[in-house]
């Protein structure tokens, strides 16, 4: 069905396009691994249609304690403070998608709002300068956190993308992880460069 | 299978026992090693089911996040079992992400299209498919590949095991079977042998030791018995084949003694027998030589009456000698029934009987009593029924006895009327059938009182119908005997003073042949030809027109030479003339020869061929009847079958239209005219039967010499032949038998024959027999009836010239 809308959309909806393949590269595991140049067409998934589907699919492989819910049906809600660089990608994706029996909702967060009701909270590259308060204001509380900012996981953060030969790959401060409470599904693990682990496991 | 039924008991028994052994290891490996292969595939696919899963599971975040290289490294894993020869992801839209390959498999593993789910076993590999499924969502497809190297290794070790534990176990069933069958077929190839042993040698006393309490000893122990019981019977039988030779011994002393008395009592009896044959012989020689002495004077006295009476005599002396004639043929036939009687009382009478035409037979019968009724007046009928046949099979001398007596019987007790004899067939058996001859008359009758004893011995109606009538009244009784020996019987119903109807049944057989009159001429020439007959006498009429209508002829009969002229013209003038004339020569008026120039003088009447018949032949007839061109003359009394030739000959030679020769009685017995004259020798010792032999002879126009004895007859016999040689039987010096026995001596080798005529008043029966074993051809009997001398003479003229050489071609016909 989807492919099919695809078909129909024209250039008119190529970033609509773009997105779905992306979440089919990854989803769907579509040909090949997931790249695109700089200089992308329009048909090519965008750096951060990919950080969305990542985004969502780090739902599948992150359990939450179940006291972060208030019930069997609530949303995982995934929280953005700062500016948005998804660009509404993100919302299409978790559109009527359910995980674990919950529905994800987006709900954006400006600094300095109370940003302990999410169980994912992406950091904008806008918010670089208010990582540690951020970080600071969400101690304890079981939230991945998650940013495409330089040393957002050595400073503190759960997960942080980087970009490497064109590829989006990921960073787990094992640490951090524990200390809110997730479990990260070893899975998840063996495709993360994972820092700060404690146990004795060989890192990657 | 047929290899297998010939074996000794020892080897079908080792045999089965190890075939049966083998056969069920064997079932047994192979039921252990199904169920291990089983077992092993089950356990195998589990396994291979479980890593497929791990390895799926552990991929789940690889696929998620498009890392093939972390599949790839999750695959990996699978190298720790070295028997998975592949292992590869595929996406959820069937392309491969990721592959391992165990390294010796590097080149050559072709994969298989993508399945959803599922295992199959292929040839020597185990193929298992899972879905990756990740939080409920099929995201890609994990494959894996196996060897089952295991599996063989596994069968090639139990193929191993197995060749071993069946080899063993064989070899161990087969030594134990070896050891134990013993058990069984040791006893019974001991009783085989003992079998053997009992059956070449005989020997009953062997036994055989029973060695088990199961069937084979149940068996041994029957045999045994039996055996036991053998010997028993052996003994038995030799004990009682003993006393069976000492009983045979005793029974054939007492059998000895036995015959020895038996012997005793044949010839004892033996000698009563001949002594009662003696005495039988003796009563039989008396009566024939009684017969005789009576005979050879009542033959002078009969036949020089006879004489006597052709000599010019008055009438006083006529009457005389006549009532002397009449004395002695009564005479003559008191003592032939007497003799009759006595020999069918003694049961001497044999029936002898041979094929002869009834019609012929019973004719000739009536012919001779047919003077006699004649002379009283009366009508003699004789009807024989169509269904009755020609010839018949019996005694036809003795049949015509039986006729002779009733129907003489009839006419002396009838005085005015007509006696009638009818025959017909009252039953058919197959080849036989039963005559009923009836006798009728219209004369005195038989009282009913009488009827029942009439055919007892010397019985008449009264004693003085005797004396009126005359006769032993012996006839019926005879006739009663004869119609019994005949197969029939004799009955009589009879209305006093009305008339008497006499019954007798007789048996006949049926004769092959057929009847030999009218060879010459078929039937046909006689149907329907119109004839005429001119006859004074009304028998001879009557017997004439009833043998023509018999062929089939239609004739008419008138009493004189003018009523024939009168019926020949009235014929002529209806144009329905006559074909045939037969007339008779003696009649008052107009005799036959002067009815024949009559005729002649008309030649339309001339049309007619004539026939001549008479009593009385005369010299110079025959020349007359040439010149008056009758076609035939014959004698009377002619026979049936006579008249019936003659007239189917001169029928035929007028269709011919050649020349006719005169046909007489002479030429229908050979074409050639005969001499009447007969040159004759009659042998005979009393002068005076001498004398009237050759009166009757000479009579007849023969020419006769005479010899006193047999010496005599041999010594004429060689100076000159001779056409017939009557020889009396008893002679003085050299009777008949002897010298007839000397002409055949004579005879050897010459290839002649002298016909020799036996004349006897030995009128016994078996003298014919004697007479024809003697050498005699034929068999007069005295005294001489000039009517038994005809026939014989008729019949040796008729055969005169034919060479004669088998006597019974010579039979004297009734």
């Amino acid at each position: 069905m989807k492919m099919k809308r695809k078909a129909h959309t024209s250039s008119g909806l190529s970033r609509a396009a773009a997105l779905w393949l992306a979440l089919l590269a990854t989803v769907c595991c579509a040909s090949g691994p997931v790249a695109w140049p700089a200089a992308a067409q329009s048909s090519e998934p965008t750096e951060y249609q990919v950080k969305a589907a990542f985004l969502f699919n780090f739902t599948k492989f992150v359990d939450w304690p179940e006291s972060v819910f208030a019930d069997a049906h609530a949303p995982i809600v995934l929280g953005i403070v700062g500016e948005d660089p998804f660009d509404g990608d993100l919302g299409q994706i978790v559109a009527g998608q359910m995980v674990k029996g919950r529905a994800i909702s987006i709900r954006k967060y400006r600094f300095g709002e109370d940003l302990r009701h999410c169980q994912i909270l992406f950091v904008g590259s806008s918010e670089q300068m208010h990582i540690p308060n951020i970080l600071l204001s969400v101690q304890g509380a079981s939230i991945l956190t998650v940013s495409d900012v330089d040393q957002f996981a050595d400073s503190g953060g759960v997960m942080q993308f980087v970009v490497e030969q064109s590829r989006v790959h990921f960073i787990v401060n094992w640490d951090a992880a524990m200390r809110a409470h997730l479990e990260i599904s070893a899975k998840l693990l063996a495709l993360a460069r994972v820092i700060n682990r404690t146990e004795s496991r060989g890192v990657n | 299978m047929h290899f297998f039924h010939n074996l000794s008991i020892r080897r079908k028994l080792t045999l089965i026992i190890t075939v049966i052994t083998c056969v069920a290891i064997l079932l047994a490996c192979a039921a252990f090693l199904s169920f291990d292969v089983h077992t092993f595939r089950q356990s195998k696919l589990r396994d291979l089911t479980m890593l497929a899963e791990v390895l799926g599971s552990n991929s789940t975040a690889a696929m998620t996040f498009t890392d093939p290289s972390v599949a790839s490294e999750v695959l990996r894993a699978a190298s720790a079992n070295e028997h998975i020869l592949a292992a590869r992801v595929y996406r959820s839209d069937g392309q491969p992400f990721a592959t391992y390959l165990r390294p010796s498999e590097a080149a050559g593993f072709s994969f298989p299209g993508v399945e959803s789910s599922g295992s199959r076993f292929e040839r020597d590999r185990l193929l298992v498919f899972r879905p990756i499924v990740l939080d409920g969502r099929t995201i890609g497809t994990v494959f894996l590949a196996s060897d089952l190297e295991e599996l063989s290794q596994l069968l090639r070790l139990y193929l191993a095991l197995f060749g071993g534990i069946v080899a063993t176990l064989s070899a161990g069933a087969f030594f134990l079977a070896e050891r134990m069958q013993r058990t069984i077929s040791g006893p019974i190839l001991s009783l085989a042998r003992t079998t053997k042993i009992v059956t070449t040698g005989k020997d009953y006393s062997i036994r055989v030791p029973r060695s088990s309490g199961d069937e084979i000893g149940e068996l041994i122990e029957g045999f045994n018995g039996m055996l036991a019981e053998i010997q028993r019977r052996d003994a038995d039988l030799q004990r009682a084949h003993g006393e069976l030779e000492l009983r045979v011994q005793e029974r054939t002393e007492e059998l000895r003694a036995e015959i020895a008395e038996r012997k005793q009592a044949e010839v004892e009896m033996k000698q009563a027998k001949e002594a009662a044959e003696q005495a039988s012989r003796a009563k039989s020689e008396f009566l024939a030589n009684m017969s005789h002495e009576i005979r050879t004077p009542l033959n002078g006295v009969m036949g020089m009456t006879d004489l006597a009476l052709d000599t010019e005599l008055s009438h006083e002396q006529r009457e005389y000698l006549e009532t002397v004639k009449l004395s002695a043929d009564s005479l003559l036939i008191v003592i032939n029934d007497i003799l009759d009687f006595s020999k069918i009382e003694a049961g001497k009478v044999d029936l002898d009987a041979s094929d002869f035409d009834l019609r012929e037979c019973l004719e000739g019968i009536l012919k001779t009593v047919a003077l006699r009724a004649d002379e009283k007046g009366l009508e003699l009928l004789c009807e024989i029924a169509p269904e009755v046949p020609d010839i018949v099979r019996a005694d036809a001398n003795r049949l015509g006895q039986v006729i002779v007596n009733l129907v003489g019987n009839a006419i002396k007790f009838t005085h005015e009327g007509e006696v009638a004899l009818k025959v017909e067939v009252e039953a058919e058996e197959g080849k036989e059938r039963i005559l009923h001859f009836t006798v009728s008359d219209t004369g005195i009758g038989v009282p009913a009182e009488k009827l029942q004893m009439i055919f007892d011995p010397f019985t008449q109606a009264d004693t003085s119908t005797t004396r009126k009538y005359g006769g032993t009244g012996l006839g019926l009784t005879i006739s009663a005997r004869l119609a019994g020996m005949m197969g029939g019987r004799i009955w009589v119903e009879s209305q006093e003073g009305r008339g008497t109807r006499f019954h007798f049944t007789v048996r006949v057989g049926s004769s092959s042949r057929t009847v030999e009159i009218g060879r010459i001429a078929p039937p046909e020439i006689l149907q329907g030809v119109k004839v005429l007959v001119v006859d004074d006498n009304r028998t001879n009429q009557r017997i004439l027109t009833g043998m023509l209508s018999r062929w089939g002829m239609r004739s008419n009969a008138v009493e004189g030479g003018e009523e024939a002229l009168v019926e020949l013209q009235a014929a002529h003038q209806m144009e329905k003339p006559y074909a045939l004339v037969v007339t008779d020569m003696h009649m008052p008026n107009m005799d036959g020869f002067a009815l024949v120039e009559r005729i002649r003088e008309k030649p339309e009447l001339s049309t007619a061929t004539i026939m001549m018949l008479t009593s009385a032949g005369h010299r110079g007839d025959a020349l007359r009847c040439r010149e008056l061109g009758v076609a035939a003359y014959l004698l009377k009394p002619i026979r049936q079958s006579e008249l019936r030739e003659a007239i189917a000959r001169v029928l035929g030679a007028g269709e011919q239209k050649g020349a006719i020769p005169l046909v007489t009685r002479f030429s229908l017995h050979d074409a050639r005219e005969p001499d009447h004259v007969l040159h004759l020798l009659v042998a005979e010792d009393n002068p005076v039967n001498q004398l009237l032999a050759t009166r009757l002879l000479e009579k007849r126009g023969h020419r006769v010499v005479t010899a006193i004895n047999g010496r005599e007859a041999l010594e004429v016999l060689t100076h000159r032949k001779f056409d017939l040689v009557f020889m009396d039987v008893q002679m003085p010096e050299m009777d008949g038998f002897e010298a007839t026995a000397a002409i055949r001596e004579l005879e050897k080798g010459t290839g002649n024959h002298q016909i020799v005529i036996a004349l006897t008043a030995h009128a016994m029966k078996g003298d014919r027999d004697r007479c024809l074993a003697e050498g005699m051809d034929d068999y007069l009997s005295k005294p001489i009836r000039p009517q038994e001398l005809d026939k014989l003479l008729e019949k040796y003229l008729a055969l005169r010239t034919k060479p004669v050489n088998a006597p019974e071609v010579l039979k004297p016909t009734c």
